[in-house]
């Protein structure tokens, strides 16, 4: 399953990510890495971005990497 | 030599607002990441004289592929910083240690001050600095800057420091240390480069071996200047990749074929350094930080945030700040012009009788009569239009309503193919688009840098600009919705074209600040602060041109580009003398207009004109900006794309726009 496929409110943990190498360094900076426990908080209507919180800091995702990014429950 | 202390941290940490408590420098503090995007220096006095401060664009980490790490970087190594202040976010500790650990292998002596400490109290987080200070070898403050908390504390260590250097922290070992299958490479590389690069003050290119040597490890952009200089270390570096591709050293559970790894592509897998960097951090972290229970009512603060970060919430708190907006700069225009001319009544009653005591058609007269006008129209108009936007922005940018605006405008912007982050750069163009320009630095690649400046240049209005075409559809019954739909329609067009031509990529991943409250009093003076912008520069401007316009039209030597009325009353619908108002933007888009106020002009007229004027060339503040950041050539096209689109502007509303 994808970032994308989560709802609100549940708490994921992120195994994987394919992206280019621009946001790949941004997810890393942000603290989005492998086996990071992050709690998805929104979804923007229309498609928009995902709000994911890592830690105390809350991250949006666009939904295209989002779609990438590979995490189990 | 002076002392240097550089204050350096993540984005959004509190660095500004400790340069500021330091040095009085007045530097800008806004709740978003990349406000800062130059350095700034101040000074401050201590016991043993002047110490400079330096306060940096904030940066994740110290790996060299973005401006503002290259930004960071440059700082601390070429400027022979004595001291570095780690700033860091408690709340955010384990991210923040990542770039702690980083710079401690800089060896350069090191504080850590640790900021927003009451941001962490509210996430239930109890962090023991003692342990803390340990675990680093650094000395470390808590400190809530907003608040001058901890300031006393970290002024003296610096003083101790700038008096006695000697009495520095001496750190003969970074804590972190890596696998010894790493380290053993490290070791390894650091032998050769202490051979192949010659010492200087026991630093080879600026940076201690080992440092060098991780940095080699873990491909920085800085190689390629390296590598053409010591070719000897493009092999070494090549042979080991060749191993680590091989599996001769084991790559550490990183993710699979080291994507994640910041440093690596496919063709440079690297060892696994960042990641146990990222481990070692988060082990810190666990040691020092204990989790409580949080009890007591929730603050308005955070109610406020999870309201925000709602979207079913959130976009109609959001749409109804939009409407607020627009109409607190209506209430303010309402009530300048109110208010303005009967001020100034008296000024101007004087200024028109002065000009009876010259002789008809003097130059002392047109000067004279031409100054009422030069004097009314910006303090009735354009400050309050200014002041309001001014207002506004300030709120946006300290209450951390801007990041989530960008966060809702994505979609649209994703079918313009720029990035959501765009919008902060965008937004900071309707108070000056200077700034916006600079602020392009936070995005994250060349192509939608340009995109953004571009729109930044010819489309997006700035507060000057929007205060003078209020002005001007005042005088003239010009349509302010036909200004601003053409404005709108060539933004999205231009949008589409250079997205398209420069394949911007718009992926989103942006960090979200906390909402914070702001204080009417942060906000008032930050918008105070750039109305001397108001009075410096766009007064000045306004009352010499409305002056020099008035002499040349006096003098008939304006009259000589009536021969041109035909091909401008043809093409444009306007006359050649207008067309003189859109030369005018090149020196400043907010002067043309005042060429407009002294022709006589019907509705139909001005409102090409204004159009024309608000979709033309850059001002030369802009124009600066962008040969300096991407070159003379950008500038050149830029500069080519605003003079079709003004004139094509011009061209397509005398064709659409009925007799008015
Ligand atoms: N609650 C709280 N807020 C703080 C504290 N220190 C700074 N802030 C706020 O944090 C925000 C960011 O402050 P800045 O000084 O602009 O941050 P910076 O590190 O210079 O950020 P960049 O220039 O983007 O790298 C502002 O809204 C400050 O008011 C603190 O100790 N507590
Ligand atoms: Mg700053």
């Amino acid at each position: 399953m994808t970032l994308l496929d989560t709802r609100p409110g549940d708490e994921v943990t992120i195994d994987t990510a394919r992206a280019g190498r621009g946001a790949m360094r941004r997810l890393w900076d942000l603290g989005l890495l492998p086996g990071t426990k992050v709690k998805t908080v929104a979804a923007h209507p229309f498609r928009g971005p995902i709000l994911v919180r890592v830690g105390e800091c809350t991250v949006a995702v666009g939904r295209k990497l989002a779609s990438r990014i590979y995490v189990t429950k | 030599m002076q002392f240097t202390v550089a204050l350096v941290g993540q984005p959004n940490v509190g660095k500004s607002v400790i340069m500021n408590l330091l040095t009085g420098a007045g530097a800008v503090v806004s709740n978003y990441p990349g406000t800062t995007v130059e350095i700034t220096q101040g000074y401050m006095e201590g016991p043993s004289g002047r110490i400079t401060v330096i306060d940096t664009p904030g940066t994740y980490s110290l790996h060299s592929d973005t401006e503002e790490q290259r930004v960071a970087q440059r700082v601390l190594l070429e400027a022979g910083v004595d001291l570095i202040v780690n700033v860091a976010d408690a709340r955010n500790l384990s991210r923040n240690l990542y770039l702690t650990l980083q710079l401690l292998d800089l060896d350069i002596p090191m504080v850590l001050a640790l900021n927003q400490m009451d941001m962490a109290r509210e996430a239930g987080m109890i962090i023991d600095t003692t342990a803390l200070e340990e675990k680093l070898q650094i000395p470390a403050i808590p400190m809530i800057a907003s608040k001058g908390e901890g300031l006393e504390e970290l002024e003296k260590l610096i003083w101790k420091a700038a008096g006695s250097p000697e009495t520095l922290p001496a750190r003969a070992t970074s804590p972190m240390r890596f696998s010894p299958e790493i380290e053993r490479v490290i070791g390894m590389l650091q032998g050769q480069i202490e051979q192949i690069i010659p010492e200087e003050e026991g630093k080879h290119r600026l940076h201690p071996s080992r440092a060098l040597a991780i940095h080699l490890m873990e491909h920085d952009a800085l190689d390629e200047d390296l590598f053409s200089i010591y070719p000897e270390l493009a092999h070494l570096v090549e042979d080991l990749q060749e191993k680590v591709a091989s599996k001769r050293f084991q790559c550490a559970g990183c993710f699979r074929g080291c994507w994640f790894c910041p440093a690596a592509d496919d063709s440079h897998p690297v060892l696994p350094t960042c990641l146990e960097r990222t481990r070692q951090a988060q082990a810190i972290t666990t040691a020092v930080v204990r989790r409580c229970r949080l009890e007591g009512p929730v603050s308005t603060r955070v109610r406020l945030e999870r309201l925000l970060d709602n979207p079913s919430t959130g976009i109609p708190i959001l749409a109804l700040v939009a409407y607020l907006a627009v109409r607190l700069t209506l209430e303010i225009l309402e009530f300048a012009e109110e208010f303005v001319p009967v001020i100034l009544e008296p000024v101007v009653g004087f200024i028109a009788g002065l000009a009876g005591s010259f002789r008809q058609g003097s130059l002392a007269e047109i000067i004279i009569t031409a100054i009422p006008e030069g004097v009314l129209l910006p303090f009735e108009v354009v400050m309050p239009t200014m002041l309001s936007i001014y207002l506004i922005m300030a709120l946006l940018e300290d209450s951390g309503l801007m990041p989530r605006i960008a966060v809702m405008m994505d979609r649209i912007m994703s079918f313009l193919k720029i990035p959501g982050q765009s919008i902060i750069p965008f937004l900071l163009g309707f108070g000056c688009r200077a700034p916006g320009v600079l602020a392009t630095r936070t995005l994250p690649n060349r192509e939608s840098r340009i995109v953004v400046s571009t729109l930044l240049a010819i489309p997006i209005p700035c507060a000057a600009t929007l205060g003078i075409i209020t002005g001007v559809a005042r005088a003239f019954g010009a349509d302010l919705r036909v200004i601003y739909g053409a404005i709108a329609v060539v933004f999205l067009l231009l949008a589409r074209l250079v997205a398209r031509c420069l394949q911007a990529d718009s992926e989103l991943v942006m960090e979200i600040p906390p909402v914070r409250l702001p204080s009417a009093r942060a906000v008032a003076g930050k918008a105070w602060m750039r109305m001397e912008s108001f009075f410096k520069q766009v007064l000045p401007v306004l009352m010499i041109t409305g002056i020099g316009v008035r002499v040349l039209l006096n003098t008939g030597i304006l009259s000589v580009l009536s021969r041109l009325d035909p091909i401008s009353a043809g093409l444009f619908g306007i006359t050649g003398q207008s067309l003189v108002s859109v030369a005018v933007t090149v020196v400043q888009r907010y002067a043309a207009p005042m060429v407009l106020l002294n022709l006589p002009l019907g509705a139909r007229e001005a409102t090409i004109a204004a159009s024309m004027i608000s979709l033309s060339l850059p001002c030369i503040p802009v124009s600066y900006l962008i040969a300096r950041e991407f070159g003379w050539k950008t500038l050149a096209a830029i500069y080519g794309l605003a003079l079709g689109i003004t004139l094509s502007t011009g061209f397509v509303l005398n064709l659409i726009l009925p007799a008015m």
